[in-house]
């Protein structure tokens, strides 16, 4: 990420948060889809009330310890003292002794009410940031109380808005699906920024789930041995299990029998062995298990929930079983889809048989329609069909 | 009453609002009868062309004013209270603005949006001339830039342009130029993650042109497949040469060369520095720059490519270093040409000391050795020559300096036009300051003390070898944070920090002696840059 920006490359809306609406007084809530860049709003913003008060007390407070890491690292490259503290949800409450001028605050729709109220009883001035059409889970971890709703955000720290609408990471063909998906988000793509690649939608017709899962499987391996980082989505555990056994059968391969850890769940470990040990090119992660840089040294494909591929982006996103007896839960059904889709930089699988589900039928439209039945069949007679004069 | 309309900068609305008046010039200010019609909207794109472009859509305002008379003049004065409407430019500028601004202001709906496409395809083709030049200036590729633009043709540009903004595919795309698939492209296939990665995307570029989705299956594809399982990791030079001398690439390359135009290497060159130039930040970090001398060995293939690219990636991804190049007036490290005159007239100071000195110092040999007085006054006559001589030259290059002045003036246009003499009049710039420093340069005493190879000389006592050290040492780190560096922009650096003149020769015998520098061939004037390592540019590409 870059973390030093300068004023002729804001877009309006940065600009306006960096000049004008960072230097009022009072809370502020900066609202903003992944990739408008509001971390970087936030450090910046940080950086300048240091200008102005040297010796404010200041703390940032995250949801995870990647993300702690990820603020660290922009601080030292702008120069920030590392005596500001850089702390998880978690640690901040820990330390319930400590007060502060300023508190900055990102992925706050992650967070429970407490932690909101914590911050405003313990800072003169607090800055959040976050978009609750991002919010994917209903409780936090640590205290399991429900993750706070939108208009609690601004409630219980009494903050003013600002929005952030330009979304810089997502490519054209996303944006647009992620428009039409959900038309209420507002977001808007740097329409004359044709430089990033964009990502091919494939919308993908099997005539069964043995189809499907084995073509899922082939193009996945073709991007790990290439050096692309292939990723295989499913929404529940349930259905990494099922997806798991039918690659298994599909490569005349012994089923898993699923096996429970120690929390009565299933025992993923023992799934990534049992690939290694019958040559399947794939590696759960998530909970605990597996590992992206071993995934990708070994050219495996990723198996994933929606819920952990939050923040991550891979090459080639698979999104398989999209048929309309595909179910999400309803309270947070497309902004679950909306992350799973928008992992992709490249290629962006959406894989089904049967009819299309009713979130894939929103944005149909922006896909290019392919018979996986044709491809699988097709393939070699489509190569001597073509009458290449070169 | 009378109506008007005007296009107002946000900022400058916001400062209206503030202070409660503004003064428009005449110019800026379009009188009509109160409903908008085509005639005032193609007014409206005529004003949008002759003001600063902007980038995005909620960086402009039209407002809508009445007034019952203006008191004639070039600039008139309007209140707040004249303002009867506030157009947002589109429905997203609207929504966007509006959580901005005064809650009470009320943005009416964008009559004028279907004026959009006009007005930013007027600032697009705008973007991509100047990204084009920068580029080519960046580069400083020498050729003629107009002949290799007509050659691929502008509209060819930017008709690729448009189809990747509809988000067009090339294998989607129906009898369009070839250079329109090849901007469209983005990789979506498995092809080897290597150089040679980038010739498969060739071929499928070209099976596109031809109407075919895949060149999967063609004898091109198995022959770089073979490529690919026997030598992976070959380097562009060698997989140009197998196209072009192996069977399996004959009718591959016929077909896609067009007089000097070899598509099948332009293509590849394209995909590869383009993939380059979008993970960075800095492009003078990329391998275009480090390796920019290997690449133009390419010839006209490099030069096609870079048209590419400075369409592609237009003048926003450029202009940082374009800026570098352009010595903008205004930056911190502006190095003033039009001092030059005052630059010779010090220079010319400088040297009467130092001479005085040299007299000074032989008067004490003289009188040392007992020299007769006849004898003294040849010396006292040689320093008055050495000053004639010192004086024709300086005259000499102030006369150059008023040319100088000129190409100053022309560079002011530089900077605020996009012509295509933007590289021939920096050039000019170049070698006229070139032939200054050159003509004063050697008239300073170390010139005169030092033999035929100042490095001997300099080596012949441990101050002199101190003094080639230190030298070296500043030649370093003059060229630490540079990519290249001229001789004479040197000489000037090394006496701002030692006080000493030192000529190019010097210089230039001094960086022969380094081993990780060199001067760059054939370069004029005289540069010096870091020597470049083969190696790790086959490496990497």
């Amino acid at each position: 990420m870059a973390w030093m920006i300068r004023e002729d490359q804001l877009d309006p809306d940065q600009r306006e948060f960096i000049n004008v609406e960072s230097k009022k007084s009072g809370n502020i809530w900066v609202k903003g889809f992944a990739g408008s860049g509001k971390s970087v709003l936030l450090i910046h913003s940080l950086k300048n009330v240091l200008q102005k008060e040297p010796n404010a007390k200041i703390a940032v407070v995250v949801y995870t310890h990647s993300l702690k890491d990820m603020f660290e690292t922009g601080m030292k490259e702008l120069n920030i003292p590392s005596s500001i503290p850089v702390m998880t949800y978690i640690e901040f409450c820990d330390k319930n002794s400590q007060n502060f001028d300023y508190i900055f605050c990102d992925e706050v729709q992650d967070l429970p009410s407490r932690v909101l109220y914590a911050m405003n009883n313990r800072s003169r001035k607090v800055i959040v940031a976050g978009d609750s059409n991002q919010s994917i889970y209903d409780t936090d971890p640590r205290w399991n109380e429900p993750v706070v709703n939108p208009s609690q955000v601004g409630d219980i720290i009494n903050a003013r808005a600002f929005s952030l609408n330009m979304i810089h990471r997502l490519t054209r063909s996303i944006i647009a699906a992620v428009q039409k998906l959900l038309p209420s988000m507002n977001i808007w793509g740097a329409k004359r920024d044709l430089t990033k690649q964009d990502v091919n939608i494939r919308l993908c017709e099997a005539s069964n789930e043995t189809e499907e899962v084995k073509y899922i499987y082939q193009e996945a391996q073709k991007g790990a041995n290439v050096g692309d980082t292939s990723v295989i989505l499913l929404p529940t555990l349930n259905m990494i299990s099922k997806f798991a056994n039918q690659v298994l059968s599909a490569n005349s391969k012994p089923q898993w029998n699923e096996k429970k850890n120690n929390y009565g769940r299933p025992d993923f470990g023992d799934l990534n062995r049992h690939f290694k040990n019958n040559g399947i090119k794939i590696q759960f992660i998530g909970s605990g298990y597996g590992s992206l840089s071993d995934a990708e040294r070994n050219k495996e494909a990723i198996l994933m929930s929606y819920h952990s591929s939050k923040g991550l982006d891979f090459d080639n996103v698979f999104l398989p079983y999209l048929n309309n007896s595909f179910y999400l839960y309803p309270s947070n059904a497309n902004t679950l889809f909306m992350v799973a889709m928008t992992r992709s930089r490249k290629n962006l699988y959406l894989t089904y048989f049967g009819y299309t589900h009713d979130l894939v039928d929103k944005f149909k439209g922006e896909c290019t329609e392919i018979s996986i039945s044709d491809i699988l069949n097709q393939r070699t007679s489509t190569r001597s069909n073509n009458n290449f004069d070169f | 009453m009378k109506h008007f309309l005007s296009i107002l900068l946000r900022n400058q609305f916001n400062l209206f609002y503030r202070f409660g008046y503004t003064y428009i010039p005449k110019c800026q200010l379009l009188e009509f009868d109160g409903v908008p019609n085509e005639l005032i909207k193609e007014d409206l794109v005529r004003m949008f062309s002759e003001t600063t472009p902007f980038e995005w859509e909620e960086e402009y305002l039209i407002i809508e004013f009445d007034k019952n008379e203006l008191v004639e003049g070039e600039v008139f004065h309007f209140q707040i209270q004249d303002v009867v409407k506030v157009y947002p430019l589109s429905a997203q500028a609207k929504s966007s603005i509006e959580t901005k601004i005064d809650p009470r202001i009320k943005l009416e709906r964008p009559v004028f949006e279907n004026i959009l496409p006009e007005v930013e395809q007027t600032i697009e083709n705008q973007e991509l001339e100047k990204a084009i030049q920068a580029l080519w200036n960046v580069c400083e590729i020498e050729d003629d830039l107009n002949k290799y633009l007509s050659n691929i043709g502008l509209n060819n540009i930017l008709n690729g342009l448009e189809r990747r903004k509809k988000g067009t595919k090339p294998n989607q795309i129906k009898d369009g130029n070839y250079w329109e698939y090849v901007l469209a492209y983005d990789r979506f296939d498995y092809f080897p993650n290597s150089t040679l990665g980038y010739f498969f995307d060739a071929g499928q570029i070209f099976a596109n042109t031809k109407g075919l989705p895949s060149f999967e299956g063609s004898v091109l594809h198995k022959f770089l497949q073979g490529i690919n399982s026997s030598k992976p990791e070959i380097k562009i030079k060698e997989i140009v040469k197998l196209l072009e001398t192996e069977e399996q690439g004959e009718k591959y390359v016929s077909q896609t060369t067009v007089n000097e135009q070899l598509k099948y290497l332009i293509t590849p060159l394209y995909l590869m520095l383009k993939d380059e130039i979008r993970k960075a930040e800095d492009i003078k970090s990329t391998n275009l720059f480090k390796h920019l001398k290997t690449l133009k060995e390419f010839g006209a293939s490099f030069n096609y490519a870079i048209i590419l690219l400075g369409a592609f990636f237009g003048f926003k991804k450029f202009y940082d270093a374009y800026y570098d190049n352009l010595n903008l007036r205004f930056y911190k490290s502006y190095q003033p040409v039009k001092d030059k005159k005052e630059e010779v007239d010090k220079i010319s100071s400088d040297n009467q000391p130092e001479l005085d000195k040299s007299n000074s110092s032989k008067e004490d040999a003289s009188s040392d050795d007992n020299k007769v007085p006849e004898d003294r006054s040849k010396i006292d006559e040689q320093p008055l020559e050495t000053e004639q001589t010192s004086s024709q030259e300086i005259s000499d290059s102030t006369e150059t300096i008023s040319i100088k002045d000129k190409t100053k003036s022309k560079d002011q246009e530089i900077a605020s036009n996009d012509n295509q003499e933007i590289s021939d009049g920096l050039d000019r710039k170049d070698n006229i300051e070139s032939k200054i420093k050159d003509e004063i340069l050697p008239t300073d005493n170390i010139e005169s003390e030092v033999s035929e190879n100042p490095i001997d000389h300099l080596k012949k006592s441990n101050s002199d070898t101190e003094t080639v050290i230190k030298l070296k040492n500043i030649i370093n780190e003059l060229l630490m944070d540079k990519a290249e560096m001229k001789l004479t922009d040197m000489g000037y650096k090394i006496k701002e920090i030692t006080g000493q003149k030192v000529t190019n020769t010097i210089i230039k015998n001094v960086i022969k002696s380094m081993d990780n520098l060199e001067i760059v061939p054939k370069k004029k004037p005289e540069t010096a840059r870091k020597t470049i390592i083969q190696d790790l540019f086959n490496k990497q590409i």
